[in-house]
C-alpha cells in the first residue's frame, strides 16, 4: 500500500473547519462540502426570483419601478432581498467551493477544465451582478456604472468616453437599461453552457443538495430578506456626490481601488487575479513522478462486465471491441482522464484493472505479508484514506491497531476485507472521508455499497459483517476514532480473540482466468 | 454534542452568517469625492483644424482611382488646446486637450470632476489654442468650377470642411465667476457650441 502523503491533506485550520460543521450539520449537510450545490440551489432560486422582478422592471423608469417593487411588503420587498441575498451568498458559495477545490488540489490533470471553466463561471457571476445592480440606478448602480466605464474608457476602444453617459449633461438614455436589462438576463442562462462544461468530465455530477439541505437555502435567504430588508439607496443623481455610499462588497469591492489606484492598477489587478486563477492547474500540478499512476487493463483477465466503466468517477473508462478474437468486451483506460484513483480495481472481481501496484492484487500481496509478520490476529486492522483518516496511523498504533493507508477507501477491495477477517482480524475498519468530500467524488460511495449492497466486486456473504465497519473519521480527532472502535468491539461482541480459520492462499484465489477456456 | 444544542449552535452560526451577508451587502463606501464641492467639467468640441491643401496636377489625377479623384488634396492635423482651472489664485488642474482617437481628429471629449471645499470661490477656467498656426483658408481649398466630378464630391469635401471650421472650438475660451456649491453638490461646466462659451450648469 502506498504511504500517505502529508501534502495531500487539507491544512489543520480547513480540517478544523470542516469537523466543526461536520459536528453541527452532519457530514451530509454539511454546507462547506455543498458549497458548489448549493450555488446551483441559489442560481435556481435567482432565476425564479429574477423572473417575478422582471415582471415589475421597466427600463423608463429604473430607480422607481425598483422602489415600486421594494415598497409592496408582501409580494415585492421579500422577493427582491431574496434576490439580492441570493446573489450574495452564490459569491460566498463560489469562493468556498474554489478555495475547497484549491487547498484539495482538485485543480489539476482531468480537472483542469472544470477548474478554468470555473473561473469563467466566476467572472460571469461578477458581471451579471454588475447588470443587475447598475439596473437599479440608485446611487450605488451610479457608482458602479460609472467604475465599470471609467475601467472600459482604459481601453484604446471609445472615442468618447463611455464615462461621459453618467455625467450629468445628458440623461441616460433608456437604451443603456435595455443593454443592462438584456445582459442581465443572458448572463445567467448562458451560465448554463459554461456550467455543462464545468461538470462535463464528471460522470453522474452532483448538481443539487440534499433536499432539506437546499430548501434550507431558499427558506434562510427568504428569511433574511424579510428581517432585514434589502436596502434601496435614493436614486442616482449625477448632481449629487454623496459622502457615503450603501455598497454591495460582494460585487463592489473592486470599487473604492478605482479611485484609490486608477483604473489601469485595477485592470491590472483583475487580469493578473484571472491569469493566476487559470494558471492554478499547472501551478499545483505535482512533479511526474509524484502523480499518482493511471488505471491499466489486463486484458486477460478482462471479462468485459463493464463495472469498472460504471464505477470510474471521471469517465476514464470506456468498453471496446476485443482484438484477441474473445466475444466480449474489453475496458480501456483513458490516461488523461485518469485521476488515479483505483476505484476500478476495487470494482473488479477477477482483479484485471487498477493502477500498478494497487490492484486488487496487488492488496492482497500487501494483506497476505501483514498476515505473514503476525500482525492481523486478534488486531483490529483499519484501512484509512490518504486524504484523512491514514494521519490517525500513529495514534491507533499505540493500541496496536493497523493502519493500511490506501489512496481512497473506494480502492480497498472487498477480498483484501476478507483475507483479513479470515485471518482472524477482531475487527477490519475502512476509515473514509465524507461522501460529500471524497477527493475522488464517489469512493465511500461504491465501498459501502460493495460491502453492504452487492454492487461488484461485493462483499461475499460468507464474512462475517460483525468484523467489517466502515466510518466516517475526523482526522484530526484520534480520540473519536479510538471510541468508536472501543464502542464496535463492544457493541459487536467482538471481545473474545478470535482464531484465524486458515490462512488464506492467494494463488489459489487469484488463479489467473484461463483464457484459452473463454474462447 | 446533545443534538438541540448541536441545532441552537447550528442555528446561530446560519443566523450570523445571513447577518454578516446583509451587512456586507450595504457596508457603505466613502467616494473620494464624498462630501465635497465638485466642479464637473463635461463637454466635448471638435478641435480647430489646420488643413494644407493643394491642387492635383492632371497628371497626379490620373495616378488615382476614378472614383478616388479629387482636385483639391488636403492634409492637415487638429490642434491640441491647454486647459487651466484656477480657484481664487491657486491653479488646481492645468491639462492638454487634444481630439479623441488614434490621429486626434475626433471632437475632444472632456469629463473632468474637481473637488473643492464647499463654499463660495471664484474660478477661472480658459481653454487656449496652443498651436500658433492659423487654420489655411487660402483659394487652394475651394473646388475649382469644372472639376466638380464623381457626383459633386469635390463640394461637399469643401463644405465639410467649411462646416468642420465653423464648429472649431475657438482660440481662446475663458469662463470666470463667482459659484456657491454646497457639500456634495456638482456644478457642470458645460460647453455651449452656438453661442461658442462656456457656462456653469448647477443642475435641478
Amino acid at each position: 500500500m502506498p504511504e500517505s502523503a502529508d501534502t495531500n491533506r487539507l491544512p489543520r485550520s480547513m480540517a478544523r473547519l470542516d469537523a466543526w460543521a461536520n459536528r453541527l450539520f452532519g457530514s451530509r449537510y454539511n454546507p462547506l462540502y455543498q458549497s458548489g450545490t448549493i450555488v446551483v440551489v441559489l442560481w435556481l432560486l435567482l432565476l425564479v426570483t429574477g423572473l417575478w422582478l422582471l415582471l415589475y422592471y421597466r427600463v423608463g423608469a429604473p430607480w422607481r419601478s425598483v422602489a415600486g417593487i421594494a415598497e409592496n411588503p408582501w409580494i415585492g420587498g421579500w422577493i427582491r432581498g431574496a434576490h439580492r441575498y441570493g446573489s450574495d451568498a452564490a459569491v460566498v458559495a463560489t469562493a468556498v467551493h474554489a478555495l475547497r477545490m484549491f487547498l484539495q488540489r482538485r485543480t489539476w490533470g482531468p480537472r483542469t477544465l472544470a477548474w478554468v471553466s470555473g473561473v469563467v463561471l466566476l467572472g460571469v457571476v461578477l458581471v451579471s451582478g454588475w447588470t443587475g445592480f447598475v439596473m437599479v440606478w440608485d446611487w450605488f448602480g451610479r457608482e458602479l456604472a460609472v467604475g465599470g466605464a471609467r475601467l472600459l474608457d482604459l481601453l484604446p476602444l471609445f472615442s468618447e468616453p463611455i464615462a461621459r453617459a453618467f455625467a450629468g449633461d445628458r440623461p441616460v438614455g433608456n437604451a443603456f437599461f435595455f443593454i443592462n436589462l438584456f445582459l442581465h438576463v443572458a448572463l445567467p442562462l448562458g451560465l448554463g453552457a459554461v456550467f455543462w462544461l464545468h461538470v462535463s468530465r464528471l460522470q453522474r455530477p452532483l448538481l443539487l443538495p440534499p433536499r432539506a439541505l437546499g430548501w434550507s437555502v431558499v427558506v434562510a435567504m427568504i428569511a433574511l430578506a424579510v428581517v432585514i430588508p434589502a436596502p434601496l439607496p435614493p436614486e442616482a443623481d449625477p448632481y449629487r456626490v454623496p459622502s457615503a455610499i450603501p455598497a454591495d462588497w460582494f460585487y463592489g469591492f473592486w470599487l473604492p481601488a478605482v479611485d484609490w489606484f486608477g483604473p489601469g492598477s485595477v485592470w491590472a489587478g483583475f487580469a493578473l487575479g484571472t491569469i493566476g486563477l487559470i494558471l492554478v492547474p499547472w501551478l499545483t500540478r505535482p512533479k511526474v513522478a509524484d502523480r499518482p499512476a493511471p488505471s491499466r487493463v489486463d486484458s486477460q483477465l478482462c471479462t468485459g462486465c463493464q463495472q469498472c466503466a460504471l464505477d470510474c468517477p471521471f469517465e476514464a473508462i470506456t468498453m471496446v471491441t476485443r482484438t484477441d478474437g474473445r466475444a466480449e468486451l474489453v475496458a480501456r483506460i483513458d490516461p488523461a482522464r485518469c485521476v488515479g484513483c483505483g476505484i476500478c480495481a476495487a470494482s473488479c472481481a477477477p482483479m484485471g484493472v487498477g493502477p500498478e501496484g494497487r490492484t486488487g492484487r496487488d492488496q492482497l500481496r500487501a494483506v497476505e505479508a501483514l498476515i505473514d509478520s503476525g500482525r492481523v490476529t486478534g488486531r483490529v486492522v483499519a484501512f484509512g484514506c490518504d486524504r484523512g483518516a491514514a494521519a490517525l496511523g500513529v495514534a491507533l498504533a499505540v493500541r496496536e491497531v493497523e493502519m493500511l493507508a490506501v489512496p481512497c477507501v473506494g480502492n480497498v477491495h472487498t477480498s483484501a476485507i476478507e483475507f483479513l477477517v479470515r485471518a482472524g482480524a477482531r475487527l477490519v475498519l475502512v476509515l473514509g472521508c465524507p461522501p460529500r468530500d471524497c477527493w475522488n467524488r464517489e469512493g465511500p460511495r461504491w465501498l459501502d455499497e460493495r460491502v453492504h449492497h452487492d454492487r461488484e466486486a461485493e462483499l461475499k456473504a460468507r464474512v462475517d459483517r460483525r468484523r467489517v465497519a466502515i466510518a466516517e473519521v475526523d482526522p484530526l480527532d484520534s480520540a473519536a476514532a479510538l471510541a468508536l472502535m472501543d464502542r464496535l468491539i463492544r457493541e459487536r461482541n467482538l471481545d473474545p480473540p478470535v482464531a484465524a480459520d486458515r490462512r488464506p492462499a492467494l494463488d489459489l484465489e487469484c488463479e489467473p482466468v484461463p483464457v484459452e477456456e473463454d474462447r | 454534542m446533545i443534538r438541540a444544542v448541536r441545532g441552537i449552535v447550528g442555528g446561530l452560526v446560519v443566523a450570523a452568517g445571513g447577518v454578516a451577508t446583509a451587512w456586507l451587502s450595504a457596508a457603505p463606501i466613502r467616494p473620494v469625492l464624498g462630501g465635497r464641492a465638485v466642479v464637473r467639467l463635461v463637454w466635448s468640441g471638435r478641435p480647430e483644424r489646420i488643413d494644407e491643401c493643394r491642387r492635383l496636377t492632371d497628371a497626379e489625377l490620373e495616378a488615382v482611382p476614378a472614383h478616388m479623384r479629387l482636385r483639391v488634396k488636403c492634409e492637415g492635423r487638429t490642434v491640441p488646446y491647454a486647459l487651466r482651472v484656477v480657484v481664487g489664485d491657486r491653479e488646481v488642474f492645468l491639462d492638454t486637450l487634444r481630439g479623441g482617437g488614434a490621429r486626434h481628429d475626433r471632437p475632444i471629449h472632456l469629463f473632468q470632476d474637481i473637488a473643492l471645499d464647499p463654499g463660495e470661490h471664484r474660478v477661472r477656467i480658459t481653454v487656449e489654442r496652443l498651436d500658433s498656426a492659423a487654420a489655411a483658408v487660402t483659394a487652394d481649398s475651394l473646388p475649382i468650377e469644372g472639376t466638380n466630378a464623381v457626383g459633386g464630391r469635390e463640394g461637399r469635401e469643401a463644405e465639410e470642411r467649411a462646416r468642420a471650421r465653423r464648429e472649431a472650438l475657438p482660440p481662446r475660451l475663458v469662463l470666470d465667476q463667482r459659484l456657491r456649491i454646497e457639500a456634495g453638490a456638482v456644478v457642470l461646466v458645460r460647453y455651449d457650441p452656438d453661442r461658442k462659451a462656456l457656462w456653469f450648469d448647477p443642475g435641478g
